[in-house]
């Protein structure tokens, strides 16, 4: 089978979703290729001719045109893209009278389901995957053949090391948003050796956190990095997005409502790592074995009590790893192909 | 992991068809089917409960011959049949006229469970927890069997687990709308 990758555009924790599928689809025996519109669309937008320059519009067409030129040239039997905020009609409409196969893989419900909703009405795929089941129902009323796909993990990347020590007592990655910095910042780390990454735009210079940031808040912090520093720490922690600040970190308060498992707790389980987490409907189901916590003053006093219970630690982190074993990008790239008509 | 069960009638053959082609349609099927045509009149309990004695997986689940499951649906279920559950059931959208598509999209509710009937007879059901209770039975208080098997599965301390995911399409009176 010929499959045609498209990334979402955005370079943070979405573009490892095209990369994992991307690899997942070579690793099942298919003939891959990616189309890499993140790197089109930023040269197009830095493009600049005597101070003429492309709007963010223009250049999204072009890069579409582009799309449809590789279309041609390579004939996939399936095109998966992942999210598809930066495709526009002309190019679903000419896919709906063409005879490939399009699957939508969605990466922000429930925080984006409005929006995602309106591309899947717009785009009419033949398969959409959504990774919270919250609005299933809206997603079929325009879209009968969605389904909910868990968020997936690299079996290459996510594993634990047994050559790096787990030197750090603590690390958190993840993007700064408000909820996450109000939260972290009432934390008592005295006499923890904590380390932050991930982008944290604005943070002020007297926040308590900038000294265990190890990298510059003000950029992103790379994946195999992040992969490196879990591996590294004894203890990590999940925040899910909009826990706290739903107004302000997702469309609705509706929309901040979510059920599945996120991405970083699969990372953190696949590698091994123990973490604390918050209280959320398939975690709390499927990760038993890890202590939920939801004020500042309890994440200090557990993540005291488990850095001081080497055994338990490592049996639960353990369990974790076990739970979360098959929800590999492999294994999720299989069952998109299954879910094919 | 997880055998099959349904119990039909002849002149329910297209019905039975279209159930069947909603399973083999599954990207993680189950071990086995199995399928019973009542030509005896002998009714759902017994025929349920005969099939259920051939089961050798460790869960079992019953499919209605007029309901139809969504691709994924063992997939999806499989994470959650843990040695922590005995009944595991997700939701399912309700076709028909009459019944809110939602009716069956409820958290697990002990309570209410004794006085309103909120899971469909489609879960998964550890065989295990099936053999000590006998299966399904006649009850005197409700014309649902599977109701009445929820009920003495609390008593027992069966350990529920709603999996809120909608997998499967309950077809409200399809018998009463299939075209023969």
């Amino acid at each position: 089978m010929r499959v045609l990758v498209v990334h979402p555009g955005p370079a943070y924790s979405v573009a490892d979703v095209y990369t994992g599928y991307a690899n997942a689809f070579g690793e099942l025996g298919c003939t891959v290729r990616g189309f890499n519109l993140d790197d089109r669309l930023l040269a197009y937008t830095n493009l600049d001719f005597d101070g003429v320059t492309l709007g963010f519009e223009d250049a999204v067409t072009i890069v579409s045109k582009e799309l449809l030129g590789k279309c041609y040239e390579f004939w996939p039997d399936l095109i998966v893209i992942i999210s598809g905020f930066f495709i526009p009609g002309f190019s679903w409409d000419l896919w709906k009278v063409r005879p490939h196969a399009i699957a939508i893989v969605m990466t922000e419900s429930p925080y984006e389901d409005d929006k995602q909703i309106a591309v899947v009405e717009r785009a009419e795929p033949t398969l959409t995957l959504v990774n919270d089941p919250i609005n299933l129902d809206r997603y079929r009323d325009v879209a009968p053949r969605t389904y909910y796909m868990p968020q997936s993990y690299d079996h290459h990347l996510h594993k634990p090391d047994p050559n790096i020590d787990r030197d750090k007592d603590f690390c958190f990655v993840g993007t700064g948003f408000p909820s996450r910095r109000d939260f972290f910042e009432q934390v008592d780390f005295a006499a923890i050796d904590a380390a932050f990454g991930g982008l944290w735009k604005g943070l002020s210079d007297s926040s308590p956190l900038r000294q265990f940031f190890v990298h510059d808040p003000e950029d992103w912090y790379e994946n195999a990095d992040t992969t490196k520093l879990y591996q590294r720490s004894k203890i990590s922690a999940n925040l899910y997005r909009a826990s706290r600040h739903a107004e302000l970190e997702a469309n609705s308060l509706d929309m901040a409502r979510g059920w599945a498992m996120g991405p970083r707790e699969l990372e953190l389980a696949a590698t091994g790592t123990f973490f604390l987490r918050e209280p959320r409907g398939e975690g709390d189901m499927l990760l038993t074995m890890l202590p939920t916590f939801t004020e500042p003053g309890e994440f200090g006093d557990l993540l005291r009590w488990w850095l001081h219970h080497e055994k338990e630690r490592e049996d639960a982190a353990s369990r974790a790893r076990a739970a979360v074993a098959d929800r590999t990008f492999v294994n999720h790239a299989r069952r998109l192909l299954a879910l094919l008509p | 992991m997880i055998t099959v069960l349904t119990a039909t009638l002849p002149e329910r053959g297209r019905l039975l068809a279209e159930a069947a082609t909603s399973l083999a349609r599954q990207t993680l099927p189950p071990a086995e089917w199995l399928v019973r045509f009542d030509h005896e009149k002998a009714g759902l309990v017994s025929v349920l409960n005969d099939l259920a004695n051939h089961v050798q997986t460790p869960w079992l689940f019953q499919l209605d011959d007029d309901d139809l499951l969504e691709a994924d649906h063992f997939e999806t279920l499989k994470p959650f049949l843990t040695d922590d559950a005995d009944i595991v059931y997700s939701w399912c959208t309700v076709e028909g006229q009459g019944v809110a598509r939602t009716k069956f999209q409820c958290d697990f509710d002990p309570d209410r469970l004794r006085v309103d009937n909120f899971i469909p007879a489609s879960a998964c059901i550890r065989t295990a927890l099936w053999q000590e209770l006998g299966g399904h039975r006649e009850p005197d208080w409700t014309t649902h069997p599977d109701w009445d098997f929820w009920v003495r599965a609390l008593d027992a301390g069966a350990r529920f687990r709603c999996v809120p995911i909608v997998t499967w399409r309950y077809r409200l009176g399809a018998w009463q709308h299939m075209s023969l």
